[in-house]
C-alpha cells in the first residue's frame, strides 16, 4: 500500500494543502517511513517469562509490537523501551544494538 | 448597528463574538489581556457561547488554537510582544499546517527592557512564516480587520492563519466611538468555515507527518505556501469590496493613500502613527508643500505592486519604522527594506530614507512628522538622501 504517496512523487500542485496523507489503517504499515534505523536499544522478549498479557502491545506508541507474535517489528521499533518498562513480569530486556551482527 | 465608545480591546472582543467563534484559547499578556477579559465576561454573562480555554503558557495556547482549527472550529487567540515570541514554534506550524487561526496581536516592545509601549517587532519578526498580517489604525479598523481576517484566512484558496496587529495602548487602550455591526450583516459577510481535511476520527488522515525521511515533500510544500499567499491578494481585494457593500465602511485592500497623487515626498507608515503623519501632511500642504502619506494595512502579503504604482512619481520616499532589525543592510528597519526592494523595480526609483520613530511606545508628534517631511523634501529636490537612516526623537 502506498498511502497516497505514490511514485513518481506528486508535484506541488497535486499535493493536498498542509501535506495531508491518508492515515495508515490500524495494524497497517507505513511502507514509506520505516523508523527502525533510529534504534540503539533492541527489545528482546524472554518467551519463558511472557504471559501474553499484551500490555507491551497496548503501550507501544508506534504500534510496533506484533499482536500474535508479541515481538517488536524491527523495521519500525525505535527502541524507546516503553514496552520493557511497562511489562509486569519484566520479560522484555533492552539490549544494545552493538551486541547484534548486521542483519541479525 | 450600535454606536459605542470603547477601547480597541473591547472592539476586537465584539468582532470575535460577531464572528461566532467556536474556540478561544487564552493566556494573559498586556495589552492583549483586555480582549481575553472581555471575552470571558461575555461568556460568563451568557451573551456569547464559545469554548474558552485558559492555557498554561503561550506555547500551548497557540498549539491548542491550531488543533481546534484543524478539527473544524473557528478559533480566536491572541498575544503581545514577548508572549507571541514564546509561541514561536506553534506559530510556525499553524501556518504550515494551513490552520486559519485568527490571532490579535497587541503590539508591544519586546523585552528587555520590559516596556508596555508599542513596537512592531513582535509581529514583523514573524513576517516570513506564512501568517497573513493586517495592521489596524484604530479601534474601528481593529474590529473590521478581525472580521476581514476570518473571511480571508478561511477561504479554501488561502487557508492560512491571520494576525490582526494593533498598536499597544494607542489602539488597544484608547477610547473611541465605533460602530458595532449587526450579526445579520456579519453572517452575510462571513461564510461558515469548511475544511476539506479535518482532524476527524471517522475519516483518519495524517496531517503534516514527517513524510519521507529525506524531506521528499518539504520543498513542494514551501511552494504551496507561496501560492496560498499569492491567492490571498485576490481574496483580500474581494473581501474588502464585499466589506464596503455590507458594512458601508470602504477600505482600500492593501494601502491607504493620503494626498499621494502629486506628492514629491511620501511617508510610509504602519498602524496608528499615521494619524499624526496625516495631520503633518495637511499642515504642510496648506503651506504649498507637496507631501503625502501611505499607510500599509496588509503587510503580508506585501503590497509591492500597490506601492510601485502609488510611488512611481514620488521624488523621495520615507519609511517610518517602529521596529528594529539589528545588523540589517544600512542599519535600516524591517519595513524600510521591504519598501526599498519593492521600489527597486521602478525605472527611476526615488531615494528611500528610513526614520526610526516611536520605539518603546515613545510619542511621535505632528512636529516630528513635519521634521521627517522636511528631510524628505530636501532629498526630493536633490534626488539624493543625505543619510539612509534617521533616529527621530532620540536623546543624543
Amino acid at each position: 500500500m502506498s498511502y497516497g504517496l505514490k511514485k513518481p512523487l506528486p508535484s506541488w500542485k497535486e499535493m493536498p494543502p498542509g501535506v495531508v496523507v491518508p492515515a495508515v489503517p490500524l495494524g497497517g504499515k507505513n511502507m514509506w517511513y520505516k523508523t527502525g534505523n533510529w534504534r540503539s536499544l533492541r527489545p528482546v522478549v524472554d518467551k519463558k517469562k511472557c504471559t501474553k498479557c499484551r500490555i507491551c502491545w497496548l503501550y507501544c506508541p508506534d504500534s510496533a509490537i506484533r499482536y500474535e507474535l508479541l515481538e517488536a517489528d524491527l523495521e519500525y521499533c525505535k527502541g524507546c523501551g516503553i514496552c520493557s518498562r511497562e511489562c509486569p513480569v519484566k520479560a522484555i530486556t533492552m539490549v544494545s544494538e552493538m551486541r547484534f551482527r548486521p542483519g541479525e | 448597528m450600535v454606536r459605542r465608545v470603547v477601547t480597541g480591546v473591547i472592539a476586537i472582543a465584539n468582532a470575535v463574538k460577531l464572528a461566532d467563534v467556536d474556540v478561544i484559547t487564552a493566556y494573559p499578556i498586556r495589552p492583549y489581556t483586555g480582549v481575553m477579559n472581555e471575552l470571558a465576561r461575555m461568556i460568563a454573562d451568557g451573551e456569547f457561547d464559545a469554548e474558552y480555554i485558559v492555557s498554561d503558557c503561550e506555547h500551548s495556547q497557540f498549539e491548542m488554537a491550531k488543533h481546534a482549527s484543524m478539527a473544524g472550529a473557528r478559533v480566536f487567540t491572541g498575544s503581545a510582544g514577548i508572549g507571541f515570541a514564546y509561541a514561536y514554534e506553534p506559530i510556525v506550524v499553524t501556518a504550515s499546517d494551513r490552520a486559519p487561526v485568527v490571532a490579535m496581536l497587541g503590539d508591544r516592545t519586546l523585552d528587555d527592557p520590559g516596556c508596555f509601549g508599542v513596537e512592531h517587532t513582535d509581529a514583523l519578526a514573524d513576517r516570513d512564516l506564512g501568517w497573513i498580517m493586517f495592521f489596524a489604525e484604530n479601534a474601528q479598523e481593529a474590529l473590521d480587520l478581525t472580521l476581514m481576517a476570518y473571511r480571508v484566512a478561511e477561504d479554501a484558496r488561502v487557508l492560512l492563519p491571520a494576525l490582526v496587529c494593533c498598536d499597544g495602548h494607542f489602539i488597544t487602550h484608547v477610547y473611541r466611538p465605533i460602530e458595532i455591526p449587526e450579526s445579520a450583516q456579519v453572517k452575510a459577510f462571513l461564510p461558515p468555515y469548511n475544511r476539506q481535511y479535518l482532524l476527524d476520527p471517522d475519516r483518519p488522515v495524517s496531517i503534516a507527518p514527517q513524510v519521507g525521511s529525506s524531506g521528499e515533500h518539504a520543498y513542494e510544500f514551501r511552494r504551496q505556501m507561496v501560492e496560498a499567499m499569492g491567492a490571498a491578494r485576490e481574496v483580500i481585494s474581494r473581501a474588502s469590496e464585499g466589506f464596503g457593500k455590507i458594512f458601508g465602511r470602504k477600505y482600500p485592500p492593501f494601502i491607504e493613500e493620503y494626498m499621494v497623487q502629486d506628492a514629491d515626498a511620501v511617508l510610509i507608515i504602519l498602524g496608528n502613527m499615521s494619524m499624526n503623519a496625516r495631520e503633518a501632511a495637511r499642515q504642510l500642504r496648506a503651506k504649498g508643500e507637496k507631501v503625502g502619506v501611505v499607510r500599509i494595512r496588509a503587510y503580508r502579503p506585501f503590497p509591492d505592486t500597490e506601492l510601485q504604482r502609488a510611488l512611481a512619481s514620488a521624488r523621495a520616499v520615507g519609511v517610518v519604522d517602529c521596529n528594529f532589525s539589528y545588523g540589517s543592510p544600512m542599519g535600516g528597519g524591517i519595513v524600510y527594506h521591504d519598501v526599498r526592494s519593492s521600489l527597486y523595480e521602478l525605472s527611476k526609483p526615488p531615494p528611500v530614507v528610513d526614520f526610526f520613530a516611536g520605539l518603546g511606545g515613545r510619542e511621535v508628534t505632528v512636529e516630528d512628522f513635519i521634521g521627517m517631511f522636511r528631510i524628505l523634501l530636501t532629498a526630493a529636490r536633490t534626488r539624493k538622501a543625505e543619510k539612509n537612516v534617521y533616529w527621530i526623537g532620540l536623546r543624543e
